[in-house]
């Protein structure tokens, strides 16, 4: 009985797709590779591109409005800032916008700025303990004390200025709290 | 039921066998095309493009209006509602030439303003558009092309993708001069670049280039832009080049560019060829490699170099890649590729060495002639150099479209782990923290269809997809198995 269930299954599946031709309106050139080609060849003559694909509609969708499936949450926790210190080139093919990487980052503070972070360390009853915040011991401070000899490819102090920049762009120096 | 286990294996592989054999008929002379709808394996979005229709006088107008809805159910929940339109109005017969006025655009709205109280990460690219606000409008295109009103000319003004040997998004003019019989064109532009997320007016982008293509087999290009940063009071100088050459099987590149002292040369081909033993597929090969010779990244405007303050300078280094696809069989299909990045000097926070290798499986119309099935693996590996410790990422996943007529389905699972090091949060005895070695890891799921209603140009389409990671429990115990879950609807209007 099983048997028969299950054939009757794979006949009728196939029944129903065979009856429809495979449709695709794209040229030869568009196979299962296309995604990592297709920028490369569109560089050598990109109006034979723009006759299919006119005012770039279909390029702007993938390249600037939706993004792709593999920037999940846990891409923008960590996998983005990974890969974006290896290969910032792979993220350039898309990534043009003068200010996209810095505007996100002057708003959204890493997970470990929660409370205790910044400023002094507090008790459980809300007094300070006149110690200072763990981010003193994470980061920039801590490097600067050391002499940055332990880290001293700057490794944890750069990881602090991705965010905490704007002043460094102007003036040369870094520190929070204003990024 | 334990005795029909081992039969019913057998049972079906002799069943698909069958079927194998019957669709290698079904696709004789086939290719590894992918469906119409392959794009949503890459990202869910859109609006979808029309070539629109021909009104009364010759003149060729296109409407495109599209929507999409995005329900998001994760540490918190959140509506974002996406509009489209898409205005096109071409071949305006006027005083001697045409006239083409063309507009895109997209609102976006949030149903909050979304404040996650500790997994920052919920964050995304529409957050840093909208920064407090709960709606951001985006004008991707609005310009008008006036051409052949002066001879051989063509004047673009407004909001325009300038597409010379890059494409850069900018408001202004564009003027293309075209020249024996268009074997020639000068181009002259004078714009402001444009950024959906933060609004600089003050820099200025001027200059001109030459295309030629003196045969069909060769397109040589040149160009001279400044990006005039009237805020900072700093001028980059680009100078860029390129030679292309179509000589078959495929074509061969030269990419030159220049920032201020810093040359980045890159050389490449892309190879097509036909099968070489009756019975396999073509052979598609491409091979690169780029270096960078200088540093640069100081006193670079950022829309020469967004990277340059959250990642630093770029230093110099050399890249080189390849890839090589072969067709097996009408429906199989492997493809291999990699790339390698080799820095110069000291490593440091993004300035190191990294290699990469990734390879797919495409099966073409297995188990149903039109269902296409994709099996990839990717490795990204940047090894140990001096301090900075080996890290990695790993992702192996599958996706899979069927096409049934007026309905199209797709799907696909993704497994991703990061292999990296982190400070220590706690308070050391040492005065500096201490890294610490992470291991996370993601998976993906989803799932989607469209349906086309033949004859009025409507599509409805709805994707579902769901994130879980260990990531979520990082810093907060709270959502420590619960998943990041997306429902797309997508509708979309084309006349
Ligand atoms: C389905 C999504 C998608 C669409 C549609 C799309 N792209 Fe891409 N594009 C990508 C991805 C992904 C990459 C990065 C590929 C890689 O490096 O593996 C890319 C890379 C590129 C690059 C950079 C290549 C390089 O080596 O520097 C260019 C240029 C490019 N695309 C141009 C275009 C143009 C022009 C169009 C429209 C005709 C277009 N793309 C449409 C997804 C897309
Ligand atoms: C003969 C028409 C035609 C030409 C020429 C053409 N495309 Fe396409 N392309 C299509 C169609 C049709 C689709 C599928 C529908 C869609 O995604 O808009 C597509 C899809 C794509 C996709 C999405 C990924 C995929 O595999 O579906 C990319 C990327 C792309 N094209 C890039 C390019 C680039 C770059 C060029 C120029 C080198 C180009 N196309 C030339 C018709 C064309
Ligand atoms: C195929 C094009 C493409 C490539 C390649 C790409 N991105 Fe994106 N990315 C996008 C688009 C489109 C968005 C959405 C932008 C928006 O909503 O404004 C996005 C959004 C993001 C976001 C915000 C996440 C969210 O949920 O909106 C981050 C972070 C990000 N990208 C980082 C990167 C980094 C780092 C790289 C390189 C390793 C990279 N991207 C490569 C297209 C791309
Ligand atoms: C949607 C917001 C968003 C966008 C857009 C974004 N990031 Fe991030 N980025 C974050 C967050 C949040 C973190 C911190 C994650 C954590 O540790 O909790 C981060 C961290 C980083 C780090 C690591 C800093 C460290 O501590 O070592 C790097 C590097 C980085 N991002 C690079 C980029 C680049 C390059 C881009 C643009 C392509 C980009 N980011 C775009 C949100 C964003
Ligand atoms: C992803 C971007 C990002 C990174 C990486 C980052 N910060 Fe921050 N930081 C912020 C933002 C945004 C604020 C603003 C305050 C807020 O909204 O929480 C901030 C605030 C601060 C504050 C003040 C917080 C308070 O409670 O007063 C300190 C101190 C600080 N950061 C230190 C650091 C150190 C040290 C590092 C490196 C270990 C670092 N930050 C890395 C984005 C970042």
């Amino acid at each position: 009985m099983k048997k028969i269930i299950i054939t009757a299954a794979f006949a009728l599946s196939f029944a129903i797709t065979a009856a429809f031709a495979v449709e695709s309106d794209k040229p030869e050139t568009h196979d299962g590779s296309w995604k990592t080609r297709h920028g490369k060849v569109s560089k050598a003559d990109e109006s034979e591109c723009l006759s299919c694909h006119i005012d770039r509609i279909a390029c702007i969708d993938c390249h600037q409005d939706s993004k792709p499936r593999d920037h999940t949450s846990a891409y923008v926790y960590k996998g983005h800032a990974l890969k974006a210190q290896w290969s910032r080139e792979s993220c350039a093919s898309c990534h043009t916008d003068s200010s996209f990487c810095d505007e996100c980052h002057l708003i959204a503070a890493p997970s470990n700025h929660k409370r205790g972070w910044g400023g002094d360390l507090y008790n459980s009853d809300g007094s300070s303990t006149g110690r200072q915040g763990r981010h003193c011991t994470t980061g920039c401070h801590s490097l600067v004390a050391s002499g940055a000899l332990i880290f001293g490819n700057d490794r944890v102090t750069r990881g602090c200025k991705t965010c905490h920049q704007t002043l460094e762009r102007n003036s040369g120096g870094v520190h929070p709290p204003n990024p | 039921m334990k005795r029909l286990k081992i039969p019913l294996v057998i049972y079906m592989v002799l069943f698909w066998s069958v079927f194998f054999c019957l669709n290698s008929f079904a696709l004789e002379g086939g290719e590894y095309q992918t469906p119409n709808t392959w794009k949503r394996h890459y990202s869910v979005g859109g609006i979808k493009y029309s070539a629109g229709s021909v009104a009364p006088g010759g003149a060729e107008v296109a409407l495109t209006a599209a929507s999409r809805t995005v329900y998001r159910y994760f540490e918190d929940s959140l509506t974002e509602e996406f509009a489209y339109l898409r205005l096109k109005a071409g071949n305006i017969e006027a005083a001697g030439g045409d006239i083409a006025f063309n507009l895109y655009l997209r609102g976006g709205y949030a149903s909050e303003k979304f404040e996650p109280e500790t997994f920052s990460a919920s964050r995304n690219g529409f957050y840093a558009e909208r920064k407090d606000d709960l709606s951001a409008l985006r004008v991707y295109q609005g310009n008008a092309v006036f051409e052949d009103i002066i001879p051989l000319t063509a004047v673009t003004l407004g909001r325009q993708y300038l597409s010379h040997i890059d494409t850069q998004l900018a408001d202004g003019g564009n003027i293309d001069v075209s020249l024996f019989k268009k074997r020639l064109t000068l181009h002259a532009l004078y714009a402001l670049p444009v950024s959906f997320y933060a609004t600089d007016p003050h820099t200025y982008i001027y200059g001109g280039g030459a295309d030629a293509s003196p045969s069909d087999f060769l397109r040589i290009r040149a160009e001279y832009q400044a990006y005039d940063d009237r805020t900072q009071e700093y001028r980059n100088d680009v100078i860029k080049a390129r030679i292309d050459g179509k000589i078959p099987p495929g074509n061969l590149y030269l990419n030159y560019k220049r920032i201020d002292s810093a040359n980045d040369i890159q050389a490449g081909a892309i190879l097509d060829f036909k099968p070489v033993v009756e019975g396999l597929g073509g052979t598609v090969i491409t091979a690169s490699a780029r270096t960078i010779t200088d540093s640069y990244g100081e006193e670079v405007t950022l829309f020469l170099d967004p990277y340059s303050t959250s990642l630093g300078q770029e230093g110099k280094n050399t890249i080189l890649a390849g890839e090589i696809s072969q067709g097996i069989r009408e429906w199989l299909a492997v493809s291999i590729g990699g790339e390698g990045k080799i820095i110069a000097g000291d490593a440091d926070y993004a300035h190191r060495d990294f290699s990469r290798v990734y390879a797919s499986i495409d099966l073409n119309g297995v188990f149903s002639p039109t269902i296409y099935i994709k099996i990839s693996g990717d490795i990204w590996t940047a090894p140990k150099d001096g301090n900075l410790k080996e890290e990695s990422t790993f992702q192996i996943g599958g996706e899979i479209s069927w096409s049934l007529g007026d309905f199209a389905l797709w799907g696909g699972t993704n497994f991703q782990k990061y292999r990296y090091y982190y400070p220590e949060e706690e308070r050391t005895v040492f005065l500096a923290p201490s890294l610490k070695r992470f291991e996370e890891d993601a998976r993906t799921f989803y799932l989607g269809g469209e349906y086309t209603l033949s004859g009025t140009g409507l599509t409805i389409g709805a994707d579902i997809s769901v994130v879980s990671s260990s990531v979520y429990s990082a810093y907060n115990n709270d959502f420590n198995d619960s998943m990041d879950t997306r429902a797309e609807l997508m509708l979309n209007w084309v006349l």
